[in-house]
């Protein structure tokens, strides 16, 4: 239970979502739980990796629709 | 005087409201590629991505015009939310891609998979496990495959993925624990260099 409970936490915090109250908790138990530091590691990296794609667009052609539908 | 940027979404539904019939397209403008993105990741055709994206935004014009909305502020989540639902419906129509109903969250992903080898070398190959890593994200069950696009493309919090999938936070959260710990898995088993 408390293993799934941190692991919870390190994702709110790698997305700066763990409540301020809970952080600093957070911090030293990362500084000094290597197992969890590891964790935190592998998991920053593949968030990391998969935050660098660019963002797709809807086609003009849907845009110019929905904008026009949206005007009159 | 506020420039364009710096109105909240909130104002610009107001200001719609109020007859500023262009700020409405604004908002659209505003975000439609994460809108976008994320259906396209969860459908993966650009076609179907297509019309999602425009049934979505035709209720969000509807809604707004009809003075139901009343999401204060929270106009991302809410379109997302009315995406995410249509994407299911997409889904129950017998869709292309496969619906896989894990047991639990910590599902053998692995039964399914029928990737190719390739070699490894410089930084071509590492860009090209990059989008091998990203491709993977479509292997994953639909619960966590969701709760990752919504994260890294919507750009939602785990309490707006919460509310928009109608689970607890500790449910998305989970979920998106369990998915990323299955991309590992499949990252180390086949071999792919970050």
């Amino acid at each position: 239970m408390t293993e799934s409970v941190t692991s919870l936490q390190l994702l709110l915090h790698i997305t700066n979502e763990l409540p301020p109250a809970e952080r600093n908790s957070f911090e030293h138990l990362l500084v000094s739980d290597g197992d969890l530091q590891h964790e935190y590691q592998q998991t920053e990296q593949l968030l990391a990796l998969l935050q660098c794609d660019e963002l797709l667009q809807p086609s003009d052609s849907t845009m110019k629709l929905l904008l026009d539908y949206a005007s009159h | 005087m506020k420039t364009v940027v710096s109105v909240s979404d909130q104002e610009l539904i107001t200001r719609y409201l109020k007859g500023h019939e262009n700020s409405l397209g604004v908002l659209m403008l505003r975000h439609k590629s994460r809108v976008y993105t994320t259906i396209y990741q969860l459908v993966k055709d650009r076609d179907v991505a297509e019309d999602i994206f425009q049934d979505t935004f035709v209720k969000v014009i509807d809604t707004v015009r009809s003075g139901r909305y009343n999401e204060e502020g929270k106009f991302l989540p809410w379109v997302l939310r009315i995406a995410h639902n249509l994407c299911i419906d997409h889904f129950r129509r017998g869709a292309k891609m496969p619906i896989i109903q894990p047991k639990d969250d910590d599902t053998d992903v692995f039964s399914f998979l029928d990737l190719k080898e390739e070699s490894v070398e410089d930084r071509i190959v590492r860009l090209q496990s990059h989008q091998k890593v990203k491709q993977l994200i479509q292997h994953l069950p639909e619960e966590q495959r969701e709760v990752l696009v919504m994260r890294i493309y919507g750009g939602l919090s785990f309490k707006e993925i919460a509310d928009v999938t109608e689970v607890s936070i500790n449910t998305s959260l989970g979920r998106m624990r369990y998915a990323l710990g299955n991309l590992r898995r499949l990252i180390d088993k086949y071999h792919i260099s970050l």
